[in-house]
């Protein structure tokens, strides 16, 4: 047992392994968003100062990020999927896949281990010195928080490097890339940003764990540095990682969407692949529009602007081609196809805000305000989340060879959609009020959006404890899957349910025109 | 003296790169290995010899007068002490020509 | 190494006497290295010796071209099991692959018109 899963080269069982993981922190980080509901329900203080309220905020976001969505979306959908759709055996590096999976406890030990010592680490997610320097935050918190990234990089780097291999190098003989289901497609644009980006947020966290302990002055001014390069640094990196935490999304949607509908491909599968390829290529220039309000030039802030502003196209034309490939059909309302369409419409609310927010003049007012919050919530709580729910409801099958109940599934989905909402769209009134973020107590005329929120999110965690319940149901009763419904197009769900250890005896084939 | 030598070890590498043979670096034949066995013996390690020359020669040279002790504050940053010995002295530290921050220690 | 037995006990005394430079003076010519072609063993010699024999595809991974694909002669796809995931790539356009299990003996007919059936071929391996 021991030898299975600690040192598993099964590409099935890693994935397995990464879905508990996640879910497993998804938990945690959904108490930590409690915590801060809880706190900011009422005026007043109910937790204690803003320094504990911060580290809730800090691990909360570190939390959701890099021990539950990307585990779920990238090791968990990805290490499943991948091989199967590629009618490959394994991944193209077995054993590094199960590092890239062991790599992640020891990193969420870190970062707990980083809220328990000293004062806990309260500089938010980006961790911006001079308030991360060891002047203001003088204890080992922050340095146990840096440490936990450099292994989660660690983690996402071999990982990427290990999806890349493996799309370009085990295909079927003859299968061209642009044959390739879009997910699959996804998973390697996403490998690439990881690729990129990571190492530039290791080399900021490094120079920022040298300026706090080896007396270097990267970020230090009195030593001749500049707190603005960490900025930079930070999000040349933060950018392209809020495209991979969607762009494995956009994959599972396309899938999802094409099945429901009885569509063989998705409407436009040519410009959905060049769409993502370009929202992976733009999300590299426009990191500065997280930085509107340090002082950077006129200029410099019109072109971030209109860079950004130019991504909506893509994704436009992605919200456009699943809409047309819904077209048509009789829409078949079954729990998969509800959290897609819920996705869909609430995804580009999220993308409309943040084009407001693109506006380097409006966002002056909005930076770091409650209308940020809003945004990226909607994009990634419902965005990306939905998106994870339901990729897990449609492959769910697949997976353990059993059926979920889809009364069950559909009353959950309207708590969360309703949950979500509630909590998430009051706050782009809090934003215009101009309410900032992390702050533990609020001015009094913020009361009442902020109860609504509140209660928002405690509608949202019975919608989360119902899922493990509904889990919790399937496991139980067993209600064998016969045979999937699926299209001709999709091989991962020609296996067994659930698929054999090993999955092929001999690779698939195919036949040319 | 010594920067001389240095730039005619360098150009003489450079040429020796630039008229390797296409076949040893292309491996269609088993050919190449010969050719880089040659380059080790005969541009390698006199390289490497004239490389050491260079470095004993520049030693040779008189030390020249180290930079007079300001004690500017944006040198010798000491925001914390180094998790090492007194927590005053960087990793490599030359007492020659590292300053402490209250001074050179000799 | 097993074979040194068969050598007569003076023989065996003696150190071994590396071969410096391959005998065989085709293509396969390896410089200062040994050739392969003495020291692999098991699946990827039986690979080696096919792909000499001139068999460039001896696991049936390759693509195969698509014939007439009539009903009458179906599209022969290799097995050596009883049954094959087959792809077809239906036209140059397409992007995406219909797939289909085809079982020994029932041939099966893709949705854009060609037939393909199963055609059992010797394992390279056991």
């Amino acid at each position: 047992m021991m030898r299975k899963w600690l040192y598993s080269t099964n590409h099935k069982d890693i994935g397995t392994l990464y879905f508990m993981f996640g879910i497993w922190a998804g938990m945690v980080g959904t108490s930590l968003s409690l915590l801060i509901r809880a706190e900011l329900g009422n005026p007043g203080s109910l937790i204690g100062d803003d320094q504990i309220y911060n580290t809730i905020v800090t691990a909360h976001a570190f939390i959701m990020i890099f021990f539950m969505v990307m585990p779920i979306m990238i090791g968990g959908f990805g290490n499943w999927l991948v091989p199967l759709m590629l009618g490959a055996p394994d991944m193209a590096f077995p054993r590094m896949n199960n590092m890239s999976f062991w790599l992640l406890p020891p990193s969420i030990m870190l970062l707990i281990s980083s809220s328990i010592v000293e004062n806990g680490a309260g500089t938010g997610w980006t961790v911006y010195p001079p308030l991360s320097s060891n002047i203001a935050h003088s204890g080992s918190s922050v340095d146990l928080a840096i440490f936990s990234l450099h292994l989660a990089g660690i983690s996402s780097i071999l990982g990427a490097v290990n999806f890349i291999t493996t799309i370009i190098n085990m295909r079927p003989n003859n299968m061209s890339l642009d044959q390739m289901p879009l997910f699959v497609w996804s998973v390697g644009i996403t490998a690439l940003l990881l690729l990129l980006s990571l190492p530039v947020l290791a080399g900021a966290i490094t120079m920022l764990l040298t300026d706090r302990n080896l007396n270097t002055s990267f970020f230090d001014p009195a030593g001749g540095g500049d707190p603005i390069l960490y900025q930079h640094l930070f999000w040349f990196f933060g950018h392209p990682e809020v495209y991979i935490l969607i762009l494995p999304g956009f994959g599972m949607i396309s899938h999802i969407i094409s099945q429901e509908s009885g569509k063989k491909e998705t409407f436009g599968c040519l410009g959905m692949i060049y769409a993502m390829m370009a929202i992976g290529l733009l999300g590299f220039v426009v990191w500065a529009h997280h930085m509107f309000t340090v002082g950077m030039d006129i200029d410099t802030r019109a072109y971030f602007t209109s860079a950004t502003m130019i991504i909506a196209v893509p994704t436009g034309i992605k919200i456009f081609s699943w809409l047309a490939t819904l077209h048509g059909t009789q829409i078949n309302y079954s729990p998969s196809m509800l959290w897609s369409l819920g996705f869909v419409f609430l995804f580009t609310v999220g993308g409309l805000t943040g084009v407001i927010l693109a506006n380097s003049s409006i966002d002056v007012t909005l930076h770091d305000t409650y209308y940020v919050v809003a945004h990226f919530h909607y994009v990634l709580s419902m965005g990306a989340v939905f998106a994870i729910m339901g990729g897990f409801v449609h492959w769910y099958p697949l997976f353990t060879g059993l059926a979920l109940n889809p009364y069950l599934l559909k009353i959950q989905f309207f708590t969360m959609f309703i949950g979500v909402n509630l909590t998430f769209f009051p706050q782009h009134f809090l934003g215009l009020a101009g309410m900032p973020r992390r702050y533990s107590d609020y001015p009094d005329t913020y009361t009442s959006w902020n109860i609504i929120s509140s209660l928002g999110s405690y509608i949202s965690l019975v919608a989360t404890m119902l899922m493990l319940m509904i889990i919790w149901e399937s496991l139980i009763n067993k209600r064998i899957i016969l045979f999937p419904l699926n299209m001709n197009s999709s091989i991962e769900w020609y296996q067994n349910l659930p698929p054999a250890e090993h999955s092929y005896n001999e690779l698939p084939i195919l036949s040319n025109f | 003296m010594a920067a001389i030598l240095q730039r005619a070890a360098l150009s003489y590498l450079k040429n020796q790169a630039r008229a390797s043979s296409h076949s040893a670096t292309a491996g269609g034949h088993g050919g190449g290995h010969k050719l880089w066995k040659k380059m080790s013996f005969f541009v390698g390690f006199p390289a490497v010899a004239l490389g050491m020359l260079n470095a004993y020669l520049a030693h040779q040279e008189e030390h020249h007068e180290r930079a007079p002790f300001v004690p500017y504050e944006y040198l010798r940053v000491r925001t914390k002490r180094f998790p090492w010995g007194d927590g005053q002295k960087s990793l490599f530290h030359n007492p020659h020509v590292n300053a402490l921050p209250s001074g050179y220690e000799h | 190494m097993p074979w040194r037995r068969a050598l007569p006990l003076w023989r065996q005394a003696l150190p071994l006497r590396r071969r410096a430079f391959p005998r065989r003076d085709d293509a396969r010519a390896y410089g200062s290295f040994l050739d392969p072609l003495d020291h692999v063993t098991g699946n990827e010699k039986r690979e080696l010796l096919a792909h000499l024999a001139g068999d460039c595809d001896p696991f049936r991974m390759l693509c195969v071209k698509r014939g007439p694909g009539t009903r009458e002669r179906p599209n022969l796809m290799p097995s050596a099991f009883n049954q094959r995931l087959v792809g077809c790539k239906c036209n140059e356009w397409t992007n995406h692959i219909e797939w289909m299990w085809l079982h020994q003996g029932e041939p099966k007919r893709c949705n854009c018109g060609y037939w393909f059936e199963l055609c059992p071929v010797a394992p390279l391996l056991f």
